[in-house]
Formats: C-alpha cells, sequence, structure tokens
C-alpha cells in the first residue's frame, strides 16, 4: 500500500499567490488543489473528501472564516487555517495563520494537533 | 578573549581584506550561530546610521539579534543552509523608513564549514512616493472590490499594470476589504524559489 498523500484545497483570491502556494505544497508532497472563491470551494468539497483546506480570509464572495464554518457542515472532520493579514478576531476558534508566513509555519498549521 | 577570533583570519584567508574595506557594501562575516568575526568599514557606517551602537553591530553581537517576526528564522534557516550546502545564496530585499526607499542585494558566501560572508549591497535608493492625499479608492479595487496589499511592505498593488504603490494614507488606516498577499519582493524572502524544493 502506498503512502498517503494529504489533499489539501486552496482558496486564494489572488492568482499568484494561488499558484505560488500550490508549487510550494506540491514540492512537499502534498496534494493542493485550488480555487479562487467561495463558491468554487464549497462546490469542490460537496464533490471531493479533502484532508485539509487553507483559505485566505478575504476571498471573493465570503469571508475565510464563513467557509470554514460552510465547509465543516460537509465534513466535521475537515481540517481548515485561515490565512490573513489581520489579527485573528477574538471570537473565532478558527486555526489561524497571520500573513507573511513562512513555509515552516504553514506547513507546521497544516499538521493536525497531537 | 573574544571567541569568534578565529574568524577574521578566515577571511583574510580568503579575500583581500583591503578591497573589502573599500567595498561600500556591508559586509561582515558570522559564524553559524550569527556572531559577528570581522566586519568591514560600510558595515559600521551603515549600521550607525541606522542608531547601531558597537555593542549591537561589533564583533561579537549576534547578526541575527536585530531581527524579527519570521525575518530572523527564515535569515537562520538560510544560513545555516548556505553553510551546509557550501553554495553562495542570494537575495534581493527591500529595508525602507517611512521617508526612504531603500532595496539591497544581499550574497552569502561560505567561507568554510561554520561561517559565511554576507554582503549587502545597495541597489536603489530614493524618497519614499508620498502623495498627499490618499487616493482614489475605486481604481485599486478589482472586479471583486477588493485590494490587494502585500502583508510584509504594506504596498498596494495597481490592479491595471500590477505595480506596487507606497501609500501612506492607507498605512496608517487601511480601507475596507484588502487581501493581503506576498508580492515579488518579499516572496523572494518568504518564500525563496528552489529553497524548500528537494
Amino acid at each position: 500500500m502506498g503512502e498517503t498523500t494529504l489533499e489539501v484545497l486552496v482558496v486564494e483570491g489572488d492568482a499568484e499567490t494561488r499558484t505560488l502556494l500550490v508549487d510550494v505544497l506540491s514540492g512537499e508532497g502534498l496534494e493542493p488543489r485550488a480555487c479562487g472563491t467561495g463558491e468554487e470551494a464549497l462546490e469542490l468539497l460537496r464533490g471531493h473528501h479533502f484532508d485539509a483546506m487553507i483559505t485566505d480570509e478575504v476571498v471573493p464572495g465570503i469571508t475565510g472564516t464563513e467557509l470554514v464554518h460552510r465547509a465543516r457542515r460537509l465534513d466535521a472532520t475537515l481540517h481548515c487555517v485561515v490565512l490573513s493579514g489581520y489579527p485573528q478576531p477574538s471570537d473565532t476558534d478558527v486555526a489561524w495563520l497571520r500573513k507573511p508566513f513562512s513555509l515552516g509555519a504553514l506547513l507546521g498549521a497544516l499538521s493536525r494537533p497531537a | 578573549m573574544d571567541s569568534v577570533a578565529w574568524l577574521s583570519p578566515v577571511v583574510a584567508g580568503r579575500f583581500r581584506i583591503e578591497t573589502l574595506e573599500r567595498d561600500p557594501s556591508s559586509i561582515v562575516a558570522i559564524a553559524r550561530d550569527g556572531r559577528i568575526g570581522w566586519a568591514n568599514r560600510g558595515w559600521f557606517s551603515f549600521g550607525r546610521e541606522n542608531g547601531g551602537t558597537t555593542a549591537a553591530i561589533g564583533v561579537g553581537a549576534n547578526y541575527f539579534a536585530g531581527m524579527c517576526g519570521d525575518v530572523r528564522p527564515f535569515f537562520e534557516a538560510a544560513v545555516a543552509d548556505c553553510i551546509a550546502g557550501g553554495a553562495p545564496f542570494e537575495l534581493d530585499y527591500e529595508c525602507s523608513s517611512a521617508t526612504v526607499y531603500r532595496t539591497f542585494h544581499l550574497r552569502m558566501l561560505p567561507l568554510s564549514g561554520e561561517a559565511l560572508l554576507l554582503v549587502h549591497t545597495l541597489t536603489e535608493v530614493r524618497p519614499q512616493d508620498r502623495p498627499t492625499e490618499p487616493p482614489d479608492e475605486a481604481r485599486y479595487r478589482d472586479e471583486f472590490g477588493l485590494i490587494t496589499g502585500c502583508s510584509n511592505r504594506r504596498r498596494i498593488r495597481d490592479p491595471v499594470d500590477s505595480s506596487w504603490h507606497w501609500i501612506p494614507a492607507w498605512v496608517e488606516t487601511m480601507p475596507q476589504h484588502v487581501t493581503h498577499v506576498i508580492c515579488p519582493i518579499c516572496r523572494g524572502l518568504y518564500w525563496p524559489e528552489g529553497r524548500f524544493h528537494g
């Protein structure tokens, strides 16, 4: 039986950043799939199981935080990380990674807590 | 006795010291752990011009000590990789103040299995663009109504030609609906191509 590859949905409105994230995650042996809007993300999540989702907080059509809540209604086990240039609001409990971040920080955030 | 005294002869063994001293770049030799073992006049001039004391920038001080946030672990990793790999590492980066825009080219040259030479060369310096009035937000909003800003150096992307603009009024108070990215200059700092791949 082969190795299990982490399938990650990348939700990022900026095309260059989206490509960058896909490239570096692929380079780390993960299997990323990307889209640019919240609606596209929900459509992908309805049709496919992902192990994790990383989403920008400011994406077209929805906030990243709201996307996480809607995504977890589809898959309660989905590990989600919100990427944002803003500090984490005190009333959210989602995993939050402040931009700018290093690849090490991103990979750390994608690792589920033990 | 300075515990990094061994580094100065290592530099002298690889380079002509008088040539390094005449170079207007800021040149500093550090041990693997960041301790400074030798530096040229350009390094001390630049350091003092930016408020550095001898204790902070002289022999024995730690090169990484003045860095904060993700910049420090990035540079620590880059130095470790450069020493371990034995190959030079190069990077363009911006180090601006509120009034002066400056970019530098950094070369890391491994000296031995335990040290390297860092050469910081000023590549551009000019006054910051300082428009007096906040610009028209609509000009910077994309098809989704979002403004794109660099999360590191706070510049704003012009959606028409993808140039990056310094807008002081928005550094103070960001408009609504700003999406943060890492601009091409900062990408080299946070996500250097090739560094994490194989």
